[in-house]
Formats: C-alpha cells, sequence, structure tokens
C-alpha cells in the first residue's frame, strides 16, 4: 500500500484530538478512496498498540508500571481438588482479613495489571487490576475480592457455584464477569446461562449470553449487555455501558490502587462511557467530566459528589 | 455523522448500528462541562469503531489461546509449559521489535514522536520543545507512524 496514504492516514489520526479537526474532511478523505480507511485502520491500531506497549506513556507523571496488557502470568499449583462443586464466594471488603479457610492457592493481581490463572476443572480466571482470589486445596469455596472474568469448560458432571457476598451463582460451562464492591454485584454472561440467587432467597434469576444483571439493595435487574464489552479491562480499557457508579469508582481504586469513593444517590447513577487506564488524578477527571459530578480529595481518598443537590 | 460512521466503517449497516450506540450512549450521559460536543461526538465515535475492530481481531486471537491452553492443562496442572513460554517470547519479541524501530525512526519525526509518546508531552509543548509549530509536530508524528508501520509490518 502507498506510504503517502498511511502518512496521510496518520496526519488525520493525530489531529484528531484537536477540537479544530476537520471532521467533514476526514469524512470526505475516507470516502475518496476505500484504501483510505483500511491504512487508518492499520494507524489506529498501530497507535493502540504502541500506547499498549509503552510504560505509560499518555499520563504524565504517571508511574511506568507494567501496562495493563501485560502478559498473563500464568501461576499454576499442583493441587487436585475432588469435589464436584467449586464454589466461590466473593467477599466485598475483608482486606487483610483472612478467611479461616483451610490450605487455599492465592492468586492476587496487583495494581495496574491483570492476571490469568488455570484452576482446577477446566476453570480459567482472569482477575482485574488489584483483585484476589483464592482456592482452597480442598475444593472448598473459593473467595475473589474485585473483578474477574471465568471461562469454565463444560462438564455435565459438575456444576460451579460462585457465593458472591451472599449471592450464588450456578452455571455449567459458560464465560462470565463478576464485579462487586460497595454492596453492588454486577454479572455479565458472555456464553452459556448462568443461575443468580440473592442473599435470602431461594429462587434463582437466569441470566443468559448476552445479559447483564445488576443486583443490589436485594433487587436484581436483567438488561442486554454488548459481548464485547464484558470485562473490557482484559483488553486495556473500561467500558461501560449504563454501570452504577459505584462499581465504576471500585474499578478505578483497584486499578490505580488508591482509594475512590462515591456516596449517596450518585453512587446508583448509571454510567456509559469509556476510562483509559491511567493514574488515579487522570482516571477521575475523566469521570467528572463525563458525568457532572465533582472530585473532593482529602489527602487520602477521592470522594466523587453531586453538589448540583440532584 | 451517519455520513462519517459509513465512510469509517465502510459498511452501512454497520454504521447505523454505531450510530445508535452512540445515540443512546449520549442520551444516558447525564450532562457535564464538555467543551466542544462535535469533536467529542466523533472521538466517542471514533473510539467505538476502533473497539469493535479490535474485538474482532482479538476474539480471533483469543479463541486460538482458548483452544491450544486446553491442551495444557488437566485438573489444574500444567502438563506442557511450552506453548505458553514461546507465547510470551514471541510477545516480548515484538515489543523489542516495536523499540528498536522506535530507536531507527529519522531525527526529526524520532524526537517529535519520542517527545510525545514517551514522556507524554502535549502537542502544543512538543512544538514549544523543538521551536516548530503544532502543525509541523503533528507531521512529524505522522510520518513517525508511517516509518513504524511499515517497520513492523513483516
Amino acid at each position: 500500500m502507498n506510504e503517502d496514504i498511511h502518512e496521510a492516514a496518520a496526519r488525520w489520526h493525530v489531529a484528531q484530538q484537536h477540537d479544530d479537526m476537520k471532521w467533514c474532511g476526514f469524512t470526505c478523505w475516507l470516502e475518496a478512496d476505500p484504501r483510505h480507511r483500511l491504512a487508518y485502520d492499520e494507524i489506529a491500531l498501530l497507535d493502540a498498540r504502541i500506547d499498549a506497549a509503552l510504560p505509560g506513556p499518555a499520563v504524565r507523571g504517571g508511574t511506568s508500571e507494567m501496562p495493563m496488557r501485560g502478559f498473563p502470568r500464568w501461576a499454576v499449583g499442583s493441587g487436585i481438588a475432588a469435589a464436584a462443586t467449586i464454589a466461590l464466594a466473593l467477599g466485598i471488603g475483608f482486606q487483610g482479613e483472612q478467611p479461616e479457610a483451610p490450605a487455599a492457592r492465592e492468586f492476587a493481581s496487583a495494581a495496574r495489571t491483570t492476571r490469568t490463572v488455570q484452576l482446577a476443572h477446566g476453570v480459567t480466571a482472569s482477575l482485574g487490576a488489584g483483585s484476589r482470589l483464592s482456592e482452597p486445596e480442598a475444593g472448598g469455596p473459593m473467595r475473589l475480592r474485585g473483578s474477574a472474568f471465568f471461562n469454565i469448560r463444560h462438564d455435565p458432571a459438575r456444576s460451579v457455584v460462585v457465593e458472591v457476598d451472599g449471592y450464588r451463582i450456578r452455571d455449567v460451562g459458560t464465560r462470565f464477569a463478576v464485579n462487586s464492591a460497595n454492596g453492588v454485584l454486577s454479572l455479565s454472561v458472555e456464553e452459556g446461562t448462568v443461575a443468580l440467587q440473592l442473599p435470602g432467597q431461594t429462587s434463582e434469576t437466569l441470566v443468559a449470553a448476552g445479559q447483564e444483571a445488576i443486583a443490589q439493595a436485594g433487587r436484581v435487574t436483567l438488561r442486554p449487555a454488548r459481548v464485547a464489552n464484558i470485562a473490557s479491562w482484559r483488553s486495556g480499557r473500561f467500558v461501560y455501558d449504563q454501570t452504577p457508579l459505584a462499581l465504576v469508582a471500585a474499578d478505578i481504586a483497584r486499578y490505580t490502587g488508591q482509594p475512590v469513593s462515591v456516596s449517596g444517590p450518585a453512587a446508583q447513577r448509571p454510567f456509559s462511557g469509556v476510562l483509559a487506564p491511567g493514574d488515579r488524578q487522570a482516571m477521575v477527571s475523566t469521570l467528572t467530566q463525563l458525568t457532572g459530578l465533582h472530585a473532593e480529595s482529602d489527602g487520602q481518598t477521592v470522594r466523587l459528589v453531586d453538589r448540583t443537590g440532584g | 455523522m451517519l455520513r462519517f460512521l459509513v465512510a469509517r466503517t465502510g459498511n452501512p449497516v454497520e454504521a447505523e448500528d454505531l450510530l445508535q450506540e452512540l445515540w443512546l450512549r449520549t442520551r444516558e450521559a447525564p450532562p457535564g462541562p464538555i467543551a466542544n460536543g462535535r469533536a467529542y461526538l466523533y472521538r466517542a465515535a471514533q473510539n467505538l469503531v476502533l473497539d469493535r475492530i479490535r474485538e474482532a481481531r482479538r476474539r480471533e486471537a483469543r479463541d486460538k489461546d482458548w483452544s491450544d491452553s486446553q491442551a495444557e492443562t488437566i485438573a489444574g496442572d500444567r502438563v506442557d509449559p511450552q506453548p505458553r513460554a514461546l507465547d510470551a517470547m514471541i510477545a516480548r519479541e515484538d515489543n523489542a521489535a516495536l523499540h528498536a524501530a522506535i530507536a531507527r525512526l529519522p531525527e526529526g519525526a524520532g524526537r517529535a514522536f519520542r517527545l510525545h509518546k514517551l514522556e507524554g508531552l502535549p502537542h502544543a509543548e512538543v512544538a514549544a520543545r523543538l521551536g516548530i509549530s503544532r502543525s509541523g509536530v503533528e507531521k512529524h508524528i505522522a510520518v513517525a507512524m508511517a516509518h513504524l508501520r511499515r517497520a513492523l509490518e513483516n
């Protein structure tokens, strides 16, 4: 392909971060020749790849820790769990407090990194940044704190049970993402069907592929989920579609390793948009711009507040 | 906007779908202090398109990775660590190739590119640092990206 086309594509790409970008001109350029679009795709993908490969370039003063798209570190132990049922318990805010479980394999991902681990029975779990998962060697309940995407191989002989803060998620062979924080649970199913049981209830809500369940305060709502956006952090971006702000704030806190909170009615407010990983200030600033909320800091915790009074 | 999306995706059906999604998202987003609504909307559209392209490519890669990992694991034990090690090696080589290509950029383009991408300076600051116009900086960075694309093509 002609080098001039790629250079022109790159010029359009570089210019788009400014408000004076000539979007009509760009449209005309794309329409002029189908090769222009393909060249532009290549340049945009290359740019995304560069940003992913270079340590923290877009954020000034940001630390140069591992970028989010690090290679999964495959931590594999040797425990063969005999139990046919795997239970996962997702504890909210039990930081530093060890569950009184027997010997367990612990997997943790640091801030700014994701990690994929192979567990027994064909279960693969990708941990979001700042999350922790423990798998008892005897096959008892697993515990997860934070967010994770599970890929479970279908096996008619067993079902997998996930206990999340009193919620129970049961499935047989599927792919789904869980995110839990501040009393809000999000469960998105990419493939298969899972059953969600709320705390203190006996009935189950079926969540099918392409659906997301949001549970809080004893209620669950189902809505369509874009499969492309499920656990989007795996690809280096946080994509939200009507996600309660409580979960968004928790994602930022876990990713940066620094506390971010949102309280009051704002915590339940749905947020749609895309956050690029960065330092806390950059991510919070994007969020406040998109939501109109204000960020207050006491030097430790950044608190998102609604100053409009509702 | 629809015309832009059709031009950008080359697919009128996908463009309609994207426009719908863009519309839903902007309508749901609580009004905030957005300085330039038009540029914001176009950039949001650009991000949606890029996400879809990346997702499509990733899906291909992921399906392959998944079948690869199936062969490796029996009840939590990794049987053969070789393929994973190989993947990591390939990824490391990719990164090394990228860094080498950045190091080989022509001087002016390379400096502008590094100041912007590695040090995170905005275009205007790169321009001030190098004593050239902002448009000159954009030209340099575009040349650098075209170079990198060619260097990494194989």
